[in-house]
């Protein structure tokens, strides 16, 4: 039965992509192929998976870049709980209630753009603060052995986070939700 | 340990709101005019996706001691890299490195983002003292320790996606008020 349920929800989920990413929806950037001139650069391997995850941004960009970003820190709040005992539909109800501020927040943001733009990096830098004391206070103290995966998946990360700088040369592409558009 | 049993209310709750992701999905393809409601869509968006990061756990019945370690290390660093990207964005829309936003934000970068971090890490370290003197704290079926370290990871998503939301609303919304 629970096979059968994920099973639907695959496939449901692979249609909604490629319906997402017909080509009439990307732009031309995420249509452009990937450079065949640095295939024998040590960076092909990175450079075709920007490609590949740019096209997928772009293409659901639309919508939904901002929830791709958010679906790491369901994990992260879930596997805490999980890994106590508490039960993943529960853990999933917490993981939601973290990200209902974005909700609460919605239509302030949009009725009072200029005025919340001058606070936007206060609040930016309280949140990244206060996450760092948290992953080195609570997280790195359970995680101390397994070094290597911690500084692998910041790596990983940090690559995922950058690699839209890399891509955006255009400014006027920059309707991505991470980059403002110049006025 | 074997997990709790969740309840129905529970089970409706995550089964309505992962349709309401497909359904609002969907609206949105349909109407792609930005106007309010499509931005409070956007953010409900957002919002139900962060549930989706428990699915894994839904086929994951026990977690043994050494996919434990991995995990946390995982959730550490991606916690630590966005923490950091959060610093990076914060600069980068003030202006102080990489190419200008065009976006006026009022100058003082540098020292917005500083008194921010600095704020950000005395709060936590403030709710943590206010933690540890309450010991018999309870959240669902957790208690103690265990609770307390659910309570702070809960609690610090939550100030972030507040950050978050404002920052990726507001330039929703800011390209939505250029637009008209």
């Amino acid at each position: 039965m629970r096979l059968i349920v994920t099973f639907i929800v695959c496939v449901l989920c692979i249609l909604l992509l490629i319906w997402t990413t017909r080509p009439s929806v990307l732009p031309s950037v995420a249509k452009q192929p990937v450079s065949v001139s640095s295939f024998h650069r040590p960076w092909c391997v990175v450079d075709t998976i920007n490609r590949i995850s740019c096209a997928l941004q772009y293409s659901l960009a639309h919508f939904a870049l901002q929830a791709v970003h958010n679906v790491p820190e369901g994990l992260a709040v879930s596997l805490s709980l999980v890994a106590k005992g508490t039960s993943a539909w529960e853990a999933a109800l917490w993981s939601i209630f973290s990200s209902l501020p974005q909700v609460i927040v919605a239509i302030p943001a949009f009725l009072f753009v200029e005025k919340v733009v001058t606070v936007v990096s206060i609040g930016l830098g309280f949140a990244a603060g206060a996450m760092l004391f948290v992953t080195f206070n609570v997280s790195c103290g359970n995680s101390r052995r397994n070094f290597a995966g911690y500084l692998l998946t910041v790596c990983f990360v940090c690559r995922n986070c950058f690699e839209r700088r890399l891509m955006i040369s255009d400014p006027k592409q920059s309707w991505l939700v991470w980059q403002l558009p110049p006025v | 340990m074997p997990p709790a049993k969740p309840s129905t209310l529970q089970v409706v709750l995550v089964v309505v709101s992962f349709l309401s992701l497909f359904v609002s999905m969907i609206i949105l393809r349909y109407n792609p005019e930005k106007s309010i409601l499509n931005v409070g869509t956007y953010a409900w968006i957002t919002t139900a996706s962060t549930g989706v990061g428990a699915v894994p756990f839904f086929f994951i019945s026990d977690l043994n001691r050494k996919w434990l370690g991995v995990a946390n290390a995982l959730a550490g660093g991606m916690m630590t890299a966005a923490s950091l990207g959060l610093i990076w964005q914060a600069l980068e829309d003030e202006g102080v490195i990489g190419t200008s936003t065009g976006l006026d934000t009022g100058g003082h970068g540098l020292t917005k983002v500083f008194i921010g971090i600095t704020f950000g890490v005395g709060f936590m370290v403030w709710s943590k003292n206010r933690l540890d003197e309450h010991g018999d704290l309870e959240l669902g079926n957790l208690q103690g320790a265990s609770a307390q370290r659910a309570l702070l990871i809960i609690g610090v998503m939550t100030l972030h996606s507040f950050a978050e939301g404002l920052v990726s609303l507001a330039s929703l919304s800011y390209e939505i008020v250029a637009a008209q």
